[in-house]
């Protein structure tokens, strides 16, 4: 199948006061219509730094996309115009934030929010674009739209927020919706129920998602493939089954093996030791060295570049992990 | 033994080895030994006119020590604080603040003035308030013998500008420390204290802020003499309102946080509690506000002398030596010009300064 | 909202008696002025009881906020005609000389700090920003001074004095309008320019506050245009706290009024201020305190109406704006 999206080398940075932060180096991988991938990183892996990259999003300064290519059907979204770019966003591509309390605009009402992305993009007159806006707030399950769009955003809760939100990014049927961490701000009973409400609206419009979060559970639950990134980089690759049953580089093991699981119930939970390097200098070869339990001294030496392990599985290790026992 | 050694030189001469600390023991180092080399030059003058009762008093030779004082210490005590743990953060500062490079140029047009101020005496090359042959003297262009020219009485315009720079200095920080102290005092007991004393106190501070604040200066001046510490006083009580209001703001989240929740919990007295624990901890935006506030004062001040109520002629002010040369702002316009950009330059100093710290110690002022 | 005039009305009347009491205690006899100290004690008592000056301290006090409270300001001691009648003809003078100065500075100080924080840390940006700075720091008088020396003195141009041209034959209504638009033009550009400059520093500060939030970037993320992000989403935002900031701005320039007429010879309330000062004339500088706090308690309360009006998460009944240091 064709992919809809398809992000190539793609490299970010940051020229702050402390120096250069390489945020995103050479990140790569796609997207199929209709398909959702997960991303999964700790923080400050670069995730929502690519995100915003797709939305040629990135404040420059301090930030700047150096490198890449990011094709987006047929056409590459880091060289057309701005004026063309703005007629993808929110349109073709549309993006939620983690922080539903301050991602919507305090002095608006949320009717007027969403109406706003609605009239910007479509063809339609005022009580058109009202009657759309009622619509996608019932879409997103919202028991009393009038009500809400009337509403400001302080006086919603951040479940009800989310949702306003999602209503608005979904409002001009984008192809593809970016989740940056949708639920990570979010109660416990809440995020199930905003997760459960972005699955079922992607059957129903039939649209691609980027499930952004550091949350292998919610992977599991959404997703069909996934990409886990390690300090700005790209680590592995794989549909959602073979990452969980097996995971060919040392970190993401070591994500799953932090997971708690009731199967394990008693027996001490692993954490990967250490600290995500600093993206202002990385040391040379593999990012993960320092962390990794098995490291060599080629590991320490040369920059590892992505394998193919098996169909449709790229990792970022030389070694094989599941025959190979730790080095210390 | 040879490392403890070189600590010793490191922390009691000047500027030896204290690059490694910051650039703000560097500039106060550099500062001090041009202060130095002035003073030492100059003694001889100063020495020989010791019994001349228009020569450099008591008073003014304890000024120009305090100085010297004051900029040795600047040099040195960074490096001391420098070997605790805390003088990494102090560092790490400094450093913040100097990429802030208008800010750094403040600070050392700042110290620039501060040295003036103390040094007129020795600096000027006349009295102040000598009218050396009026008729002759009067309204000279500048000139190498009066390097800003001369004023309607002959008196010359570059020797009273150094000397307006202490009445300017001295007014802005006396009265800025004085109102801090006090609105510092205000804003943390009616933040700690709470209730309906909150809410009178704030009242209050509103209706002083309300006011406008240059027609109560003239009306308070207007009404008793003006003197130098009538004027320091007056800035000061008109102007403690602000600081008042950032402690208070500052107490009632500090008031919330463990640490003083705690020592309410063990039974620590109010007054110690404020003192020991809200204060301290509120100090850094005061600082800050307080810096920003000595240029203010000294446009204050300017404006009170340009209208004839601040500290009174002869005694040369920036503000009365612009009121002075408003005759002739074309024909000799050396006589407002030079003090006005005096003003200009201190205030803006003061406020690349300020603005500075403010970045540099990331708090808000409102 | 009822609560804030109250307010507001127990402030007005704090003020006056604070002001009374400072006037009158203070040395210094306003009849010392206008009589040698030789002349007939009786006589001079003759004078003191027509003015109400030898009445025990608390009755003038009554005596004085009962007539205040009437509209009747008594009687000027070196004019010899009623307060009401000298302010009558001052305010609107100030008002004009104020207002204006206020729209101009709201204009060049909300423009100028828009278009620094759009350009945000470019050449322009750091230009602007200096620029700022220096017409902050700069004392009006001397800039007063630099602009008369320029405008009047070497090119001519423009009026540095008076509200009107003394031998000016009117050609109609218009060129009395001219004429005082001329007149006004140094000293409301003076005034404004160092309030202006304070408001485009804290409207660069407060865009930029609002410009680094998370719900920019969702108006970004819609395909909404910069224009647009900034005129809508942004502005809407930073404008409460720009009102409250020219509310503030209200008594700066009034008291700038008071150098400014002065200086260009403008006969409002502040050059009144300064006259009846050096006169001791105590009933003209009561009633100029009193209107002056008047005038900055109602803009006060425009500003917080505006500022309610402004952000819908503000609420009339609670009372106080944002703190401000
Ligand atoms: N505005 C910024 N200024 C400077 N550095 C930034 C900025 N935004 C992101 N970065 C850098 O990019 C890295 C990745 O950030 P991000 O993509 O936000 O991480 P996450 O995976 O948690 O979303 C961070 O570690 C930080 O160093
Ligand atoms: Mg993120």
């Amino acid at each position: 199948m064709q992919n809809l999206i398809e992000i190539k080398h793609l490299s970010c940075s940051f020229h702050t006061e402390d120096g250069l932060a390489r945020a995103v180096d050479d990140v790569s991988f796609a997207i199929r219509p209709g398909e959702t991938l997960g991303v999964v990183g700790e923080s400050g892996c670069g995730k929502t730094v690519t995100a915003l990259a797709i939305m040629r999003l990135i404040q420059d300064p301090p930030g700047k996309i150096d490198r890449g290519e990011i094709f987006f059907k047929d056409r590459d979204l880091l060289t057309i115009s701005e004026r063309d770019m703005r007629r993808v966003r929110g349109n073709e591509i549309s993006m939620i934030f983690q922080e539903p309390m301050t991602s919507l605009n305090p002095v608006f009402t949320c009717g007027y929010q969403i109406k706003e992305a609605v009239t910007l993009h479509q063809k339609v007159g005022k009580r058109e674009a009202m009657e759309k806006t009622l619509e996608m707030l019932r879409l997103v399950g919202i028991p009393d739209p009038e009500m809400c769009a009337k509403a400001y955003p302080h006086q919603l809760s951040g479940g009800m927020r989310q949702r306003v939100m999602i209503a608005m990014a979904l409002s001009c049927h984008p192809s593809l919706l970016i989740a940056d961490e949708p639920t990570t701000a979010l109660d416990v009973t809440i995020q199930a129920q905003i997760l459960e409400l972005l699955q079922s609206l992607q059957e129903r419009l039939g649209m691609a998602v980027m499930m952004i979060t550091h949350d292998l559970g919610v992977i599991a639950e959404t997703c069909k493939r996934v990409v886990v990134m390690y300090a700005g980089q790209v680590v592995e690759t794989a549909d959602v089954s073979d990452l969980f049953y097996d995971p060919r580089h040392p970190y993401t093991l070591g994500l799953e093996e932090s997971i708690p699981r009731p199967s394990h119930k008693g027996s001490k939970l692993k954490v990967i030791a250490g600290r995500v390097p600093d993206p202002y200098n990385y040391a040379s070869g593999c990012r993960f060295s320092a962390r990794c339990p098995y490291a060599e001294k080629r590991c320490f030496e040369e920059s590892i570049e992505m394998r193919e392990t098996g169909p449709g599985h790229h990792a970022r290790c030389w070694k094989d992990v599941t025959q190979a026992s730790p080095s210390e | 033994m040879r490392e403890k050694n070189g600590h010793r030189i490191r922390s009691v001469v000047p500027g030896v080895g204290s690059r490694t600390s910051g650039w703000v023991p560097v500039v106060f180092s550099i500062f001090f030994y041009l202060y130095l080399t002035v003073v030492i030059t100059r003694m001889p003058a100063v020495v020989a006119g010791w019994n001349d009762p228009a020569g450099i008093g008591l008073f003014e030779a304890l000024g120009i020590m305090g100085g010297l004082v004051a900029l040795y210490l600047g040099a040195v005590v960074p490096l001391w604080l420098d070997r605790r743990p805390a003088g990494k953060t102090l560092r790490e500062k400094s450093r913040r603040f100097w990429t802030n490079r208008m800010a750094a140029i403040g600070f050392v047009v700042f110290l620039l003035l501060a040295s003036i101020s103390l040094l007129a005496p020795v600096l000027a090359p006349y009295e102040p308030s000598a009218q050396i042959d009026p008729a002759l003297e009067r309204y000279q262009s500048p000139s190498m013998t009066h390097l800003m020219g001369t004023d309607r009485f002959g008196r010359d315009v570059f020797s009273r500008v150094l000397y307006g720079a202490r009445v300017s200095l001295a007014v802005g920080v006396l009265s800025v420390i004085l109102a801090s102290i006090f609105g510092m005092l205000y804003g943390a007991f009616a933040g700690y204290l709470g209730g309906w004393i909150d809410d009178v106190s704030m009242r209050v501070v509103d209706g002083l802020l309300a006011f406008p604040r240059l027609l109560l200066l003239l009306t308070l001046l207007a009404m008793f003499a003006n003197s130098f510490s009538l004027v320091v006083l007056v800035l000061a009580a008109t102007g403690w309102m602000g600081v008042a209001r950032l402690v208070r703001a500052e107490v009632l989240s500090l008031k919330e946080r463990d640490f003083v929740q705690a020592a309410i919990a063990t039974g620590a007295g109010h007054a110690r509690i404020v003192w020991r624990h809200l204060i301290p901890n509120a100090l850094g935006p005061v600082i800050v506000a307080a810096t920003l506030r000595v240029g203010l004062i000294i446009l204050l001040e300017s404006y009170l002398s340009f209208l004839g109520l601040g500290i009174q002629p002869p005694t040369p002010t920036w503000g009365n030596m612009v009121f002075e040369g408003r005759e002739v702002l074309i024909g000799a316009w050396w006589v407002a010009a030079f003090p006005g950009l005096a003003i200009v330059t201190t205030v803006v100093s003061c406020n690349l300064f300020g603005d500075g710290l403010r970045d540099a110690m990331d708090v808000k002022t409102g | 909202m009822l609560r804030r005039i109250l307010h507001a009305g127990i402030l007005v009347f704090v003020i006056l008696t604070a002001t009374f009491f400072v006037i009158r205690l203070a040395p210094g006899d306003p009849l010392n002025r206008y009589f040698s100290p030789d002349i007939d004690p009786q006589a001079m008592d003759a004078v003191r009881n027509q003015l109400g000056l030898d009445e025990p301290l608390p009755i003038q006090y009554a005596k004085t906020l009962g007539s205040f409270v009437r509209g009747d300001f008594g009687m000027s001691i070196t004019e010899h005609r009623p307060v009401s009648d000298i302010l009558k003809e001052a305010i609107p003078r100030t008002l004009l000389l104020t207002v204006a100065a206020l729209l101009l500075q709201i204009l060049l100080g909300v423009l100028l700090g828009m278009i620094s924080a759009v350009k945000r840390y470019s050449a322009l940006d750091k230009t602007l920003s200096f620029v700022f700075l220096m017409f902050y720091s700069i004392p009006s008088f001397y800039l007063a001074f630099i602009a008369i020396a320029l405008f009047t003195l070497k090119l001519g141009w423009l009026p540095s004095a008076n509200m009107f041209s003394l031998h000016l034959e009117p050609d109609g209504f218009s060129d009395i309008v001219f004429d005082r638009v001329l007149h006004m033009i140094l000293p409301v550009t003076v005034l404004a320019f160092g309030s202006a400059a304070a408001l485009a520093r804290y409207t660069r500060g407060s865009l930029l506050d609002v410009l680094g939030q998370e719900f920019i970037q969702t108006a970004r993320a819609k395909g909404l245009t910069e224009g647009r992000i900034l005129w809508k989403h942004v502005f809407k935002n930073a404008l409460p706290q720009i009102l409250t900031v020219v509310g503030l701005s209200i008594p700066f320039l009034l008291g700038g009024a008071v150098v400014i007429e002065k200086i260009f010879a403008w006969p409002g309330m502040g050059a009144l201020m300064v006259d009846s000062i050096f006169a001791r004339d105590y009933p003209v500088v009561l009633a100029v305190n009193f209107i002056a706090a008047c005038m900055v308690i109602l803009g006060n309360l425009l500003a917080d109406l505006s500022y309610a009006w402004a952000d819908p998460r503000v609420k009339l009944s609670s009372h106080g704006g944002p703190a401000g240091g």
